[in-house]
């Protein structure tokens, strides 16, 4: 009796998964068939169909459903991230363009690297997601959770004019892996390539009579000066005076001068080979100029607390504005940032529109240059589709959207009286919306967690971008920052990014980072005569922790590409 | 007569030495007491202080520029007031669940007759040591259908093992003979609970309380990990988001801009605004916590 009941079970069983496989294949194996006899049959009668991927005058028959991250920052006094008048205004845009609907997945900023594992865990991570870490990519790439997008975008090439022509095939191509052909992300590109500056309190040269220097011997007699004058600028708190700041990522801090001590003809192989710091902590000069610094601080120009605040403490901000400190080397636009909380505004405030730091030039290299790196143009954010992406062209067709000069445009400066306004010389000055316009807030400076491959102002042609790039800043002189940007552009190189395979050393999480900042902050502060052996011990640290590693691989991968070439072609 | 001045010199020899004694313990406790109390007034002032002195360093436990308008600010922005009252609303439901969850567990491991007491035990005692991680979690609660959806901010943590330990202790300390008299006059199992070993634990129920509620109210990992609607946003989420965006070099440097940050005077004064309501527990509670001294104190 069991046995028939179970007979007829599996037979049931059976003929009802037969049934299931049946209705299953049915649409597959009529659907090709249909796609392929319709434009044959149709061909001579209507002209033009759906194309293989579903798409008529370049837009999609059937509406597609994409999903794309976004930062959001939870902004006091911003928008909900997801949800605004900007991103309303994409989502309008591509399902008008393209009959793409778009769904933005908000990631928290500060955690991005945990939520955007998370998501990849989970299967659930956006068609589009973007990081900073390459690393990130790549671990995921190699368990399978990433698309490779050399062969999609070889087959969707002519739909992504836009991005080829703003990318451009170098930077679209510079994470191709020259062995096995993968491409797990596009990197984006920066329109704003100036670095660093060194800046100077305006006012306290014209007190005590000194002109701008223009050696590292002159800036150091400027230091001394400030610091046997602290009585005639700071009065009563005279003990208070900083001649020059520096903070606890060093490297970042004394930039301009470790790379005026740095081989001005260093060859391309070099610069990349030790190059994976972008502190370049084991680099041909980086000692000289930390031991210049050393001096420095032993002879009490530098500030004495530098290595006990961690980035984005606000002590020395709040020194700089307050008004301690004479000089400091930072991001090329550092005291114009932050509109009425900006460290010149803050200091115009108090003592008057000449109290205010503008930029020098203060160390010259072995040729009396004042050779510096910019950015580059690639190596900013990473694109990439997890292989749960299951709308490839619509997911390309998003990236090319914002490609276009245009949309960076409205997505940076939006409607002239809202975000911005014209100056009488034509330059846009972009600026806060009003109470009524609430709803165009820029939760991000212009919109950068948007336009997710251009990082830096990019208006519709490059002269307006140009004249443009000094108003972006409020509540400071325009004279000032275009100051700053010519002095950023002085003698500056564009770092050359090579095309090889990836570094594995790379990807493994270490702590190199903070040993690197470590290793400076303890030669700076070493006596002059510990120098020597603190830097040593520092370097070899950072070197053993994985350092080494990463130099060998390096040259290793250099050398598959480009064999016994020093440069690069 | 003789014999008891001397008894009387030596009392006061003893009670100079134990003043003395006392003495210094005040002092260490008025130490610690500072140490504890310091950073918050440090807080307290600079949150009614002006921006000028703020930037200057000048603010150290007295206000300087006194002003109220940071927490005219706080106070009449409702993104904080709705997230003041959805944490309070959480503390407490969250307080009431772990407290029976805890109790519910720790009961039934003090019979000595429950079958598998070893394994149930070793297997409690393991999830103390060992965690899964981050995204194992995640995918937990992702098949729990967890994210997103406020339970998972009561759900998972209802239970601290370290708590129930505690609580199992205690429950220790209640003598055998008191559920045995209770067995024997017909009282059920969770009449002895509920009637003899709750309120016999007042004191430890009080610490515990104590533990959720501050837990419940400073939490945010799990919330940061698996809330994306805003509005179910603990406080002190908020406030990690708004603490959080600050002008780092390094994010700085990529990203050529620096978001909007909050004055330091607001800053601080949102921090009072979230951590003031939970310290005013405290003396409530305190006369449990009193109580527990003494009823430790004496053993059968």
């Amino acid at each position: 009796m069991k046995k028939k009941v179970l007979a007829v079970l599996l037979a049931a069983v059976t003929s009802l998964s037969l049934v299931a496989c049946g209705s299953e294949k049915a649409p597959a194996s009529t659907a090709p068939a249909a796609s392929t006899e319709t434009p044959a049959s149709t061909e001579e009668k209507v002209e033009e169909g759906p194309d293989q991927y579903g798409m008529q005058d370049g837009k999609f028959v059937e509406t597609r459903h994409i999903s794309v991250e976004l930062y959001d920052r939870n902004v006091t006094e911003g928008t909900d991230a997801g949800d605004n008048a900007w991103t309303k205004w994409i989502q309008e845009q591509m399902l008008d363009r393209y009959n793409v609907e778009v769904e933005f997945v908000t990631v928290p900023r500060w955690t991005e690297g945990d939520e955007i594992n998370n998501l990849l865990a989970a299967g659930t991570a956006p068609d589009i997601c973007y990081t900073y870490s390459y690393p990130t990519i790549q671990t995921y790439a190699n368990m399978g959770g990433v698309l490779d997008l050399a062969p999609i975008l070889d087959e969707y090439r002519p739909y992504l004019n836009n991005m080829f022509d703003w990318l451009t095939e170098d930077a679209i191509y510079q994470d191709k892996d020259p062995s096995t052909g993968t491409l797990w992300a596009i990197e984006g590109k920066r329109n704003e390539i100036c670095r660093i500056n060194t800046f100077v309190r305006k006012d306290w040269l014209d007190k005590l009579g000194l002109k701008a220097p223009t050696t590292k011997a002159e800036f150091e007699e400027m230091l001394k000066a400030f610091r046997d004058n602290a009585d005639t600028l700071l009065g009563a708190d005279a003990s208070k005076m900083v001649p020059y700041s520096i903070g606890s990522d060093v490297g970042w801090r004394i930039a301009t001068l470790i790379e005026s001590f740095m081989d001005p003809e260093i060859t391309d192989k070099e610069l990349y080979v030790t190059g994976y710091d972008s502190r370049r902590l084991p680099m041909n000069g980086t000692k000289e100029a930390t031991q210049l610094v050393n001096k420095w601080y032993n002879d009490g120009l530098v500030w004495k607390d530098f290595y006990l605040y961690k980035a984005g403490d606000a002590t020395e901000d709040d020194m700089m504005k307050a008004g301690f400190v004479g000089a400091f080397t930072h991001n090329y636009d550092y005291p114009f940032r932050g509109n009425e909380n900006s460290i010149n505004a803050v200091l115009a405030a108090q003592f008057g529109e000449d109290a205010k730091f503008v930029a020098i030039n203060p160390f010259e290299d072995k040729n009396g240059k004042y050779t510096k790196y910019n950015y580059g143009i690639t190596g900013d954010r990473k694109v990439f589709f997890p292989a749960t992406n299951d709308e490839v062209l619509a997911s390309l067709l998003y990236l090319d959207f914002m490609s276009e000069a245009k949309t960076v445009e409205f997505l940076q400066a939006g409607e002239e009286g809202v975000i911005h306004t014209v100056a009488d010389n034509g330059a846009w000055v972009i600026q806060a919306p009003d109470e009524a316009h609430h709803d165009w807030y820029q939760n991000s400076g212009k919109n950068i967690d948007m336009t997710i491959n251009c990082n830096g102002l990019r208006l519709a042609t490059p002269e307006l971008t140009d004249l443009s790039l000094a108003y972006s800043y409020s509540n400071v002189d325009v004279q000032d920052v275009q100051d700053a940007i010519a002095a950023a552009k002085l003698d500056w190189k564009t770092p050359k990014v090579p095309t090889v395979r990836a570094i594995e050393a790379e990807a493994e999480g270490t702590d190199l980072d903070n040993k690197r900042d470590q290793a400076f902050c303890n030669a700076v502060k070493a006596s002059v005569a510990d120098f020597d052996s603190v830097w040593t011990a520092g370097l070899n640290e950072w070197l053993q922790a994985g350092g080494q590693a990463i130099a060998d691989e390096r040259k290793i991968a250099w050398e598959e590409t480009y064999g016994d070439a020093e440069m690069l072609p | 007569m003789e014999f008891g001045r001397k008894e009387g010199e030596n009392m006061k020899v003893k009670s100079n030495r134990a003043k003395f004694g006392d003495w210094m313990f005040v002092l260490l406790c008025v130490f610690v007491a500072a140490i504890c109390l310091i950073p918050m007034l440090n807080l307290l002032a600079k949150s009614l202080s002006s921006t000028n002195y703020l930037i200057r360093h000048e603010v150290y436990i007295w206000p300087k520029g006194f002003n109220l308008d940071a927490y005219m600010k706080v106070l009449a922005d409702p993104k904080y007031l709705k997230a003041f009252a959805w944490t309070a609303f959480l503390t407490v439901i969250c307080t009431i669940i772990s407290l029976t969850m805890t109790a519910l567990c720790a009961y039934p491991l003090i019979f000595p007759g429950l079958k598998g007491k070893g394994i149930i035990n070793v297997m409690i005692t393991i999830t103390m040591f060992f965690n899964a991680g981050t995204i194992p979690n995640y995918l937990l609660m992702q098949q729990l259908h967890l994210l997103d959806n406020p339970l998972v901010l009561i759900i998972p943590s209802c239970l601290s093992i370290y708590n129930m330990i505690i609580m199992r202790s205690f429950f220790y300390g209640i003598p055998d003979s008191l559920r045995e008299s209770a067995e024997i006059d017909g009282a059920s199992f969770f009449t002895i609970l509920l009637k003899i070993y709750v309120p016999l634990s007042k004191p430890v129920f009080a610490s515990l309380a104590l533990f959720y509620a501050v837990g419940r109210w400073n939490g945010y990992g799990d919330a940061l990990m698996y809330i994306k609607n805003k509005d179910l946003y603990p406080l002190q989420l908020l406030i990690y988001n708004i603490l959080n965006n600050i002008n780092s070099v390094e994010v700085a440097t990529q990203e050529g801009f620096n978001t909007p940050g909050l004055s330091e005077s607001l800053k601080s004064a949102t921090v009072m605004f979230s951590t003031v309501p939970i310290l005013l527990i405290y003396p409530w509670l305190q006369k449990y916590f009193i109580a527990g001294v003494t009823m430790g104190a004496v053993k059968e």
